[in-house]
């Protein structure tokens, strides 16, 4: 019998084991940081770039009136409700009460306006078909 | 319904809200009225100088007897006071 897997044998030619040739570990390794430094490189460039061309966001202040072209506050002594702190708020109150208005721009005080009393009494019936019967006395 | 309203201007050349008040009823607008010869005197349309007052009636031709009466910016229609009745 023979024996295949013996080398030694006579007539037997050994196997082609030659590899080829492999770098040196310290070589590799440096090829590698350098191809790790150029990408960090060939990004930080395209990024500069990008940065470069990338117009600047703009902001526009739109500035709005703070104030309303009229605004009121409460005269004193009237049962208005405090409007002096909102200049855009409108004044409440009831029959009586008085309110000031002032000039929008310069803030001067205008004009006092009250209401000072109501009634319905009705229009004749020639302007104002309802009538009074239905209507009673404040 | 009428509304006995007074002006008194704080300065010069003011004028009166003749037109500038107007009553709301359940949400419905109603303008002034240039009627009712009862409610007299009516206030009238005037420029007032510091000092100066004037008064006089409104009416409105409105359906209840509750409601509001608002006085609004002329230029801009916006609100500024309101009056409940």
């Amino acid at each position: 019998m023979s024996n295949p897997t013996n080398p030694t044998r006579p007539g037997w030619s050994q196997p082609p084991t030659q590899l080829p040739p492999q770098p040196p570990k310290r070589r590799q390794r440096g090829k590698i940081i350098a191809l790790a430094l150029l990408t960090v490189v060939v990004l930080v460039a395209i990024v500069g770039a990008l940065a470069s061309n990338t117009p600047k966001a703009t902001v526009t202040a739109t500035s709005t009136p703070a104030t309303s072209p009229a605004d009121t506050t409460p005269t004193e002594g009237s049962a208005a409700s405090d409007t002096s702190a909102a200049p855009a708020e409108v004044a409440t109150g009831k029959v009586g009460d008085t309110v000031t208005t002032q000039a929008s721009d310069t803030g001067e005080k205008q004009a006092e306006i009250t209401i000072a009393r109501s009634s319905s009494r009705a229009a004749p019936s020639s302007t104002s078909p309802r009538g009074a019967s239905t209507w009673a006395p404040m | 319904m009428g509304a006995y309203v007074t002006v008194r201007a704080l300065a010069d050349n003011v004028s009166t809200p003749w037109g500038d008040i107007y009553a709301t009823v359940n949400g419905h607008h109603h303008d002034g009225d240039a009627c009712c010869p009862e409610f007299g005197p009516s206030l009238d349309y005037v420029n007032l100088n510091k000092g100066e007052h004037a008064e006089g009636w409104l009416a409105f031709d409105v359906p209840s007897r509750h409601g509001q009466l608002v006085l609004r910016n002329a230029s801009d229609n916006s609100k500024i006071a309101v009056w409940t009745f």
